[in-house]
């Protein structure tokens, strides 16, 4: 663990356990230009928790995720992962991406990209693709249902298909961090049961998953905890003590209605919160 | 009819500009997989006219014409990059910018020198009769070393292609293997100038794959399809220049495009007339 970090008062982001916590997000701020797109941002997760980061559009949910895999530099403050800084550790963290993100007419075939989590692990130095390599590959296609596809070029697919080669891709990575956007966004029930299944797994194995969403009501009812982010840091914990009433007015401003229990907010024309 | 195939070949030049054009239609086809996959075709465009100034002070100093060629064009890839990330232009405006400005300086040069109009048409199109032996060693050579590097780097070049963020997410250095990718572009128009000149090359680095793009589904066999069409091209067309006497780098470059509107009409699966067909 980092002294500085030690030394700092971190009010309710103290750390659990023995081991330091798998990742430390600690005064984290990224501006481009005059626009702050994250202002000190302070968060700590324990090993194998399912995190959902939940802000309004425009909160920079997407730019925490790349600050996380070391895509933005320079940034202020630290991130920490197993208590080491970024870039320390060399592929442990997997991203994956938006399906807008990517170029569906590329001539990749699904085999081809869930091969390119191995990039890191064998690629890099020996070039060449082992039978571990190639099993590990395979188990991350057959995991995600997408093994009878291997041959498949990715623009032949739906767009759950397409969600899940890039989450096999993630898993052939080994990571002990799983990063996913908005995975929820338009796909089918079958791919929604495959990744809760996934999720079950992960947890059953300590990995470690943030997953951006909007979805309020997702993020009290199936994860360990929640990071509520508008731009700066509002609460991160329990969902029940961070969806107040207090605190979703600072994200989502007058976006958000509560009717008795259930809380809706108002996406479809986000304003500029003061 | 064997004869009539053979005849060219009682000609040394014509041996030469047969084995040029080969290789020419190889390395462009290769190279051109990327041109077409990362949307570079204006980039290829602008590199293949910005060897004029190069060659035109290379001829003036009496140096190499192709070591000249190749200065060109690294200055304009690298100078794109620069200036639309100093600037905040878009990449094509840069290139845009830059495109003509060597264009106009090239032409500007070359009008100095008295034999003007020979020298620009031998550069503008090429001259494959005119392939000397060094040149054919020169083009052999440069490239060997192009697909030497394309398939010990195809790894890096597939992902930082198909996924930037993935490939800075797991520390391949983007920005060196882009800058690599147009080095390499570079040495592929310099190599082939002699054979389709420069107006050509811009086309044989994007028909070929443009076609094999149509009919495949995977890079590695979109190259070699790519590769195909391109040695195809190359000899119909060099037959053609032969027996018609016209230009061979027009000839060449028009043979790859009558293939790509085959390709294009036909193909089972992005083919327009077989969509029409299936429709019915």
């Amino acid at each position: 663990m980092n002294e500085k970090l030690k030394n700092h008062n971190l009010k309710g982001y103290e750390l659990k356990g023995i081991e330091p916590a798998r990742l430390d997000v600690y005064r984290l701020s990224v501006s481009y230009g005059n626009y702050n797109a994250l202002d000190n941002i302070t968060f700590s997760i324990n090993h194998g928790e399912r995190v959902a980061v939940i802000g309004p559009n425009g909160a920079g949910k997407s730019t925490l995720f790349k600050a996380l895999i070391g895509l933005i530099s320079p940034f202020k403050g630290k991130i920490l992962i197993h208590g080491q800084p970024l870039g320390y550790h060399f592929d442990c963290v997997a991203y994956i991406p938006q399906r807008e993100e990517v170029d569906w007419m590329f001539p990749v075939t699904v085999r081809d990209v869930v091969q390119m989590g191995r990039y890191s692990k064998s690629l890099r130095f020996k070039r060449r693709f082992k039978q571990d390599d190639s099993s590990e590959v395979d188990d991350a296609m057959k995991q995600m249902d997408i093994y009878s596809l291997a041959d498949r070029p990715i623009g032949d697919l739906s767009g759950g298909q397409q969600q899940r080669v890039f989450i096999a891709r993630a898993l052939a990575q080994r990571p002990h961090i799983f990063l996913m956007d908005e995975p929820f966004n338009g796909i089918d029930v079958i791919t929604g049961d495959i990744i809760w299944d996934l999720l079950d797994k992960l947890k059953q194995e300590s990995v470690t998953v943030l997953i951006a969403t909007h979805d309020l009501n997702l993020a009290s009812q199936r994860f360990d905890s929640v990071i509520l982010i508008n731009k700066e840091m509002i609460s991160a914990g329990q969902s029940s003590k961070v969806f107040t009433k207090e605190n979703l007015l600072k994200a989502y401003g007058q976006q958000i209605m509560h009717i008795g229990n259930s809380i809706i907010t108002d996406q479809c024309c986000p304003r500029e919160i003061k | 009819m064997i004869n009539w195939l053979l005849a060219p070949f009682a000609y040394e030049f014509m041996q030469r500009g047969f084995f040029a054009s080969l290789i020419v239609g190889t390395i462009c086809a290769t190279m051109g997989c990327y041109v077409v996959i990362r949307s570079m075709a204006f980039m290829g465009d602008a590199m293949a006219h910005a060897i004029l100034p190069g060659v035109a002070i290379a001829y003036i100093l009496n140096g190499s014409l192709a070591f000249g060629a190749l200065i060109a064009s690294i200055i304009i890839a690298l100078g794109i990059g620069q200036l639309s990330k100093i600037a905040r232009l878009k990449e094509d405006t840069a290139i845009g910018i830059l495109f003509s400005a060597f264009l106009a300086l090239g032409i500007l040069i070359i009008s100095t020198i008295r034999t003007y109009a020979i020298d620009l048409s031998h550069i503008l199109f090429g001259n494959i009769l005119g392939v000397s032996r060094n040149d054919l060693i020169f083009t052999s050579v440069t490239g060997c070393i192009v697909l030497l590097f394309l398939f010990i780097f195809y790894k890096e070049f597939l992902i930082i292609s198909f996924d930037r963020v993935y490939a800075k997410a797991v520390k391949i250095p983007v920005e060196f293997y882009r800058h690599f990718m147009l080095v390499l572009m570079a040495l592929t128009i310099v190599a082939s100038i002699q054979t389709v000149g420069v107006v050509m090359v811009a086309a044989m680095l994007v028909t070929p794959a443009a076609s094999a793009y149509i009919i495949t589904r995977r890079l590695p066999s979109m190259m070699a399809v790519s590769c195909l069409i391109g040695i195809l091209s190359s000899t119909i067309g060099l037959y053609i220049s032969f027996y018609a006497n016209v230009a061979s780098g027009a000839a060449i470059v028009l043979t790859a495009t009558i293939i790509f509107l085959a390709v294009f009409l036909f193909s089972p699966k992005r083919g327009i007339i077989w969509r029409k067909l299936k429709r019915i």
